[in-house]
């Protein structure tokens, strides 16, 4: 059996065709040009410039012969909201421009509300009873996106990520459940939940059935065992997974199926790349289900005067190579996927078909998060992984409330979605910067840091302070009690800044 | 035009009267007394009538030194280290720059630095006390029971290197007795006790960073043996203006005369 | 924590009985000198005398007792929290420095002597306390904390050498918590967490009301005098109680918010760094502002550094905030106490940017060691920078005003030639 080459470069071209990879890849020449001393960008524009426009005039040309279409495929719910609403909020500065702008998410708002309202119009008359919300996930999430950038103007630092993560949490973790394009999709939906809870078949899972071929990845923990897969198709670790379930010898022999996979898996990890080289690890501060609810059981932890503990660098490290180990040791086992047999036994052992999932905590809270004690995974595998009994798991149940209440943002060390995105931390968009001139080295930003970082404080000589730990939850730039010291940059342009002004602090009580 | 100014020292105060175009028209010292506004007053009559000048001729009085805010008769006052700066490089106008200026006076002892354009790039001042002041030498001489101009004459007679390790007028008493005691010559306990200031003034020099050329200024550079002594510290040959005690005086003047010419420029201007 | 004795009481001294009617009377006149000097300034807020009457002692309330204090490093909300009323030590009173001489040696910093004439002096606040606390901040407080203690109970916070480094936090903590002891020993009543919470909040708007007077006396330093300023920060550490200070500030802050000068003279404007200047040694205040120049920011620990920047509150817990009260009064002190002058030098070159400043003075106190062998770096820092710099070296006494005056008028004028 032969690999055909065709095949290969088909399935390494076909990401590359998705034109909202085309689109982020553009997005991200400014930055990579912002590295380069000026002679050099200006080379490197004139070089590659003219290839890309070409690519992409290609691509609106020939592969989607009508622009509509081509503009249905940009219909990506997250990356299209994030592209019109999210990325302009965050760089427009202060002023009658920024003013302007927000006509734009205030009337992506009023679209929200009337697609709502028009949801609602497809009940039938006889039909009685409380529905979720009927409402197309794109206006959804383009809707929550522009109410977030409305509030942001009303809230300081604290109160607009408080909200931003209550969002995402009901978002991702309900979000599945709750949203249906309308009235007979919710029924089917109900009707195939009373028929099987099996969410294991990749269409059935999410309510973005009507995308295909785009499915969503955010580089955050929510997970697809939640109650109707959530809002989103899963975390990037699962499409790793899903890359290594493919058959090489099917994919050599040209199986379609195969070919497909293989294409759809690619293209949703290029775009969780170009997600992670745009955004670091900010979804894990701020989108992530998962510590969201762990900053719940922090919260009861700080509500009961317990100390948090910081565990000294060594222990760190440790958690970080006991993270990658789980990820290596659970890819091995996904490898033998295909070769499983009849038993669905390799090599005499017990494979699950998500190894890593076994061992994530996500699928042990998002599900009970979504549903109840009721929504606890009854899902292949799981009698093999801890094996004794339906609730054996509970223990890694048991071991994320307890380490969360221990130690802020236990997980997050180990987490190697996180620290795949993390890669990105230095050398990304985002970058965290310092004035030195202005800090004290009061020890605060490390304080409060839930990733107990310190290079916050200890840098004073580059004014980058990114670390690859730091999961951009900006809890430093909130409390910094020097005006300007921190700040955060995007390619560039600040963000947001620390602030401590004397209406804040006479204010308080 | 003419310019005015006068110094009001804490022992003496100085007056000169300069015209711009003729130089200095007269000069005079004399001991400043207890009530330094009155004897300001007698000075500037005095000295006017001396050129038969009235006070409207004047345009600027320029004060300076301590009592600059005690007398009523200036029109502009500064202290006395932007004064002299400004009159050292008028008196030493056609050499190279002058860099560095000591300035050794009765009660204190001031080293200025300046630029290769003439501003004061920094200045320092002894502390409080007196060590390493003139007055520390007139301690000393009394204590040798030479007159002060005797006791310069015996320094400069020494050839014999002593070391002498206070220049506190307080505590050198006792070290002076002691060197007595021991049998040194006079002469060399003098050459001692201007060696031990000119190092004070040295270190001084060095701590504000001084560098060549020197001007040496105020009443201890009438001192033959300090000159000598500085010299030798410094390793470098220092220049002692005309007058070295009225050179305060004189940079008030000029300064005063700059501010009159300023004033009218901007009013022409402002006019036209 | 257990509330163990630091000093061996074997070889303590009676308390020594000090009657010295000379130094009484010159004191008296040290302190009319300087209200002398108050009353010459123009534009005072109309509530000053409150901060005047405080700073003299005069609106102590008597129902709680007195916890005196030395230094930035020793946190007032702990003794607030502990039902004391805190009461800052130093004294900067000239003629005192006599009194203290007979204690301690004459080479040690007048304001530790002048400290401690205060607590044999029946009359003043100091002699009220009814317990001490002192940082080992330099050796003059370390043995000025071992006289104390034949007097009332002291308590010596022990501090750091080094900043930032986890294990110095926790030794600072391990350091509060035995504070807490002594004082729960003095006060008869334990801090609670909730006490401890609603001081830092105080501390907190206290910080807001002295961020809120410097940020209009940047824009307009005519506004308030930085000798006023002085004031009305030491009054805050007088005993008086914290509402009503605040409340008094925010009087003068709603008065000084309209104030517009009648014409703008060019004044040059300073930061002022180095050692404390403590009431009513307000000498290189008075100076600064005679000589043409406004401090428009100071590092003084006696100034606005005692309460500029806030306690941070992340965790409400006990320990948490004991935490945050030592990264805020340890780990972000620039008191050349602790090894590394990084922070100062940071502090002030910051200082010179954010308000626009002309020049920096150091104020290096005669006999603190720790001033004066910083100065050197200073100045060749800021001379990198090109920072015009100062040094004011001086003590207490007045005698070398004339001539102070005149090497800050040189130094201004230089500043206008460039």
């Amino acid at each position: 059996m032969t690999l055909n080459p065709e095949n290969i470069l088909s399935v390494l071209v076909a990401p590359f065709t998705n034109p909202l990879m085309v689109l982020l890849i553009v997005g991200m020449i400014p930055a990579l040009l912002r590295r380069l001393p000026g002679r050099h960008a200006w080379a490197v524009t004139a070089v590659f410039g003219p290839p890309i426009i070409l690519w992409g005039t290609y691509h609106l040309i020939c592969l989607n012969p009508t622009a509509a279409e081509w503009l249905s495929t940009l219909n990506n719910p997250i990356a299209g909201a994030f592209l019109v609403i999210v990325y302009p909020a965050m760089l427009i500065p202060e002023g009658r421009w920024r003013q302007v702008f927000l006509v734009i998410p205030v009337g992506f708002v009023l679209w929200f509300f009337v697609a709502i309202y028009r949801g609602y119009q497809t009940v039938p008359a006889d039909e009685s009873g409380f529905y979720w919300l009927l409402v197309s996930p794109s206006w959804l999430i383009s809707g929550v996106m522009a109410l977030l950038v409305i509030l942001h103007e009303f809230m300081d630092l604290k109160w607009f990520r408080r909200t931003v993560r209550a969002t995402c949490l009901l978002v991702l973790i309900y979000g599945g459940f709750a949203l249906r394009q309308d009235f007979s999709d919710y029924r089917n939906m109900l009707d195939r939940r009373a028929e099987e809870k099996n969410v294991m078949t990749l269409q059935e899972t999410s309510p973005v059935m009507e995308y295909p071929n785009k499915m969503i990845h955010l580089p955050s923990a929510p997970c697809r065992f939640s109650t109707d897969g959530g809002y989103v198709q899963g975390c990037n670790l699962e499409l790793f997974q899903r890359l290594l379930h493919i058959n090489m010898f099917d994919l050599g022999s040209g199986s379609l199926a195969a070919m497909n996979t293989l294409s759809a898996v690619l293209a949703a990890l290029m775009i969780f790349v170009a997600f992670s080289f745009i955004s670091a690890r900010w979804c894990c501060g701020w989108l992530c289900p998962l510590s969201t609810i762990g900053d719940v059981l922090n919260w009861m932890r700080k509500r009961l005067g317990l100390p948090a503990m910081h565990p000294p660098a060594p222990v760190k490290t440790g958690f970080k190579i006991s993270g990658l180990s789980l990820v290596g040791v659970t890819f091995l086992m996904a490898k033998a996927t295909p070769h499983l047999g009849e038993d669905g036994r390799f090599a005499g052992c017990k494979i699950p078909i998500f190894p890593f999932c076994k061992v994530c905590p996500g699928q042990q809270v998002c599900p009970v998060a979504g549903g109840g004690l009721d929504e606890y995974p009854p899902l292949p595998g799981t009698e093999w992984a801890f094996g004794f009994f339906r609730y054996g798991m509970l223990a890694v149940l048991g071991l994320f409330v307890v380490s969360f209440m221990l130690s802020k943002r236990l997980w997050c060390r180990f987490c190697p979605m996180g620290m795949f995105s993390g890669l990105f931390n230095r050398g990304g968009m985002f970058a965290l910067q310092k004035r030195a001139q202005k800090c004290d080295k009061c020890g605060v930003c490390a304080e409060v840091c839930p990733m107990d970082i310190e290079t916050v404080r200890d840098e004073m000589k580059h004014p980058d302070v990114s670390s690859f730990d730091c999961v951009l939850c900006l809890r430093c730039v909130e409390k910094c009690p020097q005006t300007d010291c921190l700040r955060l940059e995007h390619n560039g342009i600040t963000v947001t800044s620390s602030t401590c002004s004397p209406e804040h602090l006479t204010s308080e009580k | 035009m003419i310019s005015v100014g006068i110094d009001i020292g804490s022992t003496t105060t100085k007056m000169v009267i300069l015209d711009k175009e003729q130089g200095i028209l007269a000069q005079k010292l004399v001991a400043t007394g207890a009530v330094p506004g009155e004897t300001a007053d007698e000075l500037f009559r005095t000295l006017l009538d001396s050129v038969s000048l009235t006070p409207e001729q004047i345009a600027i009085v320029a004060t300076t030194g301590y009592g600059r805010h005690l007398v009523d008769i200036g029109d502009s006052v500064m202290t006395e280290i932007k004064a002299c700066a400004a009159g050292v490089q008028y008196e030493c106008m056609e050499a190279e720059p002058i860099r560095t200026i000591i300035d050794v006076g009765g009660q204190d002892t001031k080293v200025i630095t300046l630029t290769g354009d003439g501003q004061i790039e920094d200045f320092s001042m002894n502390d409080k006390c007196a060590a390493g002041t003139g007055r520390f030498l007139e301690v000393l001489a009394q204590k040798l029971e030479l007159s002060y101009d005797a006791f310069v004459e015996e320094a400069l007679k020494s050839d014999t290197l002593l070391h002498m390790s206070s220049t506190c007028a307080v505590f050198a008493e006792s070290e002076v007795v002691g060197l007595l005691a021991r049998g040194e010559a006079k002469a060399d306990v003098a050459a001692g006790a201007h060696d031990a200031i000119a190092g004070r003034i040295a270190s001084m020099i060095r701590r504000t960073g001084g560098s060549s050329r020197f001007a040496f200024v105020g009443g201890g550079s009438l001192n033959g043996a300090l000159l000598r002594a500085m010299e030798e510290h410094l390793n470098a040959e220092v220049t002692v203006p005309a007058s070295p005690q009225l050179v305060v005086a004189l940079g008030a003047a000029v300064v005063g005369a700059k501010k009159v010419e300023k004033r009218d420029a901007s009013v022409s201007e402002g006019g036209g | 924590m257990k509330n163990e004795p630091q000093f061996d009481e074997r070889y303590r001294l009676s308390p020594r009985h000090v009657d010295n009617p000379g130094v009484e009377k010159r004191s008296r006149a040290v302190l009319h000198q300087q209200q002398q000097h108050l009353d010459r300034l123009r534009n005072r807020p109309r509530n000053i005398a409150y901060f005047e009457h405080a700073v003299r002692g005069e609106n102590i309330s008597d129902a709680a007792p007195l916890v005196g204090y030395f230094c930035n490093m020793t946190p007032p909300e702990l003794i607030r929290a502990a039902g004391g009323v805190p009461v800052r030590l130093g004294c900067g009173n000239a003629a005192l420095v006599q009194t203290g001489e007979e204690v301690l040696a004459g080479d040690i910093c007048p304001l530790a002597k002048a400290s401690f004439a205060c607590v044999v002096d029946e009359r003043s606040i100091a002699s009220r306390c009814d317990a001490f606390v002192l940082p080992t901040s330099c050796d003059a407080k370390t043995k000025l904390g071992e006289i104390l203690e034949d007097y009332r109970p002291t308590f010596m916070i022990h501090l750091p050498p080094e900043q930032n480094h986890e294990l110095f936090l926790k030794e600072t903590v391990k350091s509060y918590q035995r504070l807490e002891a002594f004082l729960g020993g003095v006060t008869g009543r334990k801090v609670s967490r909730k006490a401890l919470l609603h001081a830092v909040r105080q501390g907190r708007e206290q910080a807001g009301l002295v961020r809120r007077l410097q940020e209009i006396r940047s824009e307009c330093p005519g506004a308030l005098s930085v000798q006023d300023l002085f004031l009305m920060i030491q009054a805050a550490s007088s005993g008086v109680d914290m509402e009503e200070w605040c409340r008094e500030c925010r009087n003068v802050i709603t008065e000084i918010e309209g104030y517009s000068p009648e014409r703008r003279r060019f004044r040059h404007r300073v930061v002022l760094t180095g050692a404390p200047a403590i009431w009513p040694n307000f000498k290189p205040l008075s100076l600064l502002e005679e000589c043409g120049a406004d401090v428009v920011a100071d590092t003084l620990c006696s100034g606005t550094e005692s309460c500029y920047d806030p306690v941070v509150i992340d965790e409400t817990g006990h320990k948490s905030l004991l935490r945050a009260l030592s990264l805020r009064y340890v780990f972000a002190s620039p008191c050349p106490a602790f090894i590394s002058q990084g922070k100062r030098l940071n502090r002030v070159i910051n200082l010179v940017d954010e308000f626009t400043a002309d020049a920096v003075i150091n104020y290096s106190l005669r006999l603190c060691q720790l001033f004066d062998a910083e100065t050197y770096r200073l100045s060749q820092v800021l001379k990198q920078r090109q920072i015009p710099f100062m040094n004011m070296r001086t003590d207490y006494s007045l005698e070398d005003i004339e001539q102070l005056r005149v090497r800050l008028e040189a130094f201004l004028e230089t500043l206008e030639e460039i």
